[in-house]
């Protein structure tokens, strides 16, 4: 692996934490201070999309995509430890069965 | 499945899935409409005298606005793993509609995603207990 596409991956994953956080904010959002989370969760949107296209600009889409289904890891990992979510064992079997079929469906990109 | 789930959060969930599916198909049939434009700013400007561009964004702020409603009564992480069922209705909707075909590899792959959907909504879909509440 070169290091222009492992700097390629480190961004796609770090598209992945940021769609995590995003989506955490939009959570607060729900549990008060709604404009300020929103704004928040919108900007780390935004902030993705620019970091994701500097990825693609690397990788293949056929790489960058299935990094993607990471999100679902991030995104559990996040509940769990930021919004005080019970995620319990079928819920993270479920989860690994969803990333594993993702990549799986990803590898039309 | 789905028993204790309120049905407005069944509805929500199955908005959010058909929603991402509209606007991914039809976001692929705006940028194959781009033609040969290149530069961020000129299709920048190309898409926004596009119908079909437009009604992408249109798309997105409806799927934005229930997706928040969807956050006011679930789970974040059960809401978005049930949400990847829009993996497995893309790649269906996009044999007919696109004239793309689904490999062995994902078909594999839309069976564990359904298999894990099917494991997630098994779960509680709310189960933040507020500071100072007592559990049921």
């Amino acid at each position: 692996m070169t290091a222009m596409a492992l700097q390629g991956i480190i961004l796609a994953v770090a598209c992945t934490a940021m769609e995590g956080v995003a989506q955490v904010f939009l959570k607060m959002a729900s549990r008060g201070q709604r404009k300020l989370w929103t704004a928040l969760g919108l900007a780390t949107f935004v902030t993705e999309a620019v970091v994701y296209t500097l990825a693609l600009q690397i990788l293949d889409v056929s790489v960058a995509y299935p990094i993607g289904a990471l999100s679902f890891v991030m995104v559990t990992l996040l509940s769990q430890w930021w919004l005080r979510e019970k995620i319990d064992r079928t819920r993270w079997a479920g989860v690994a069965l969803i990333i594993a079929g993702a990549a799986l469906v990803a590898t039309r990109a | 499945m789905f028993r204790t789930v309120p049905l407005k959060v069944i509805l929500g969930l199955a908005a959010a899935i058909v929603l991402d599916t509209i606007t991914q198909l039809a976001w692929k049939e705006a940028v194959g409409g781009l033609g040969e434009v290149s530069g961020i700013i000129a299709v920048t400007l190309t898409a926004l005298h596009n119908p079909l561009f437009l009604g992408v964004v249109g798309l997105m702020l409806c799927q934005f606005l229930n997706w928040m409603l969807v956050l006011e009564h679930s789970d974040l992480s059960y809401a978005h793993a049930i949400t990847a069922l829009s993996y497995v209705t893309v790649a269906a909707a996009s044999v007919p509609l696109l004239g793309e075909r689904i490999s062995l590899a994902q078909g594999i792959g839309i069976a564990l995603i359904m298999a894990g959907v099917a494991l997630v909504s098994r779960t509680g879909h709310n189960t933040y207990q507020p500071p100072g509440e007592l559990a049921p």
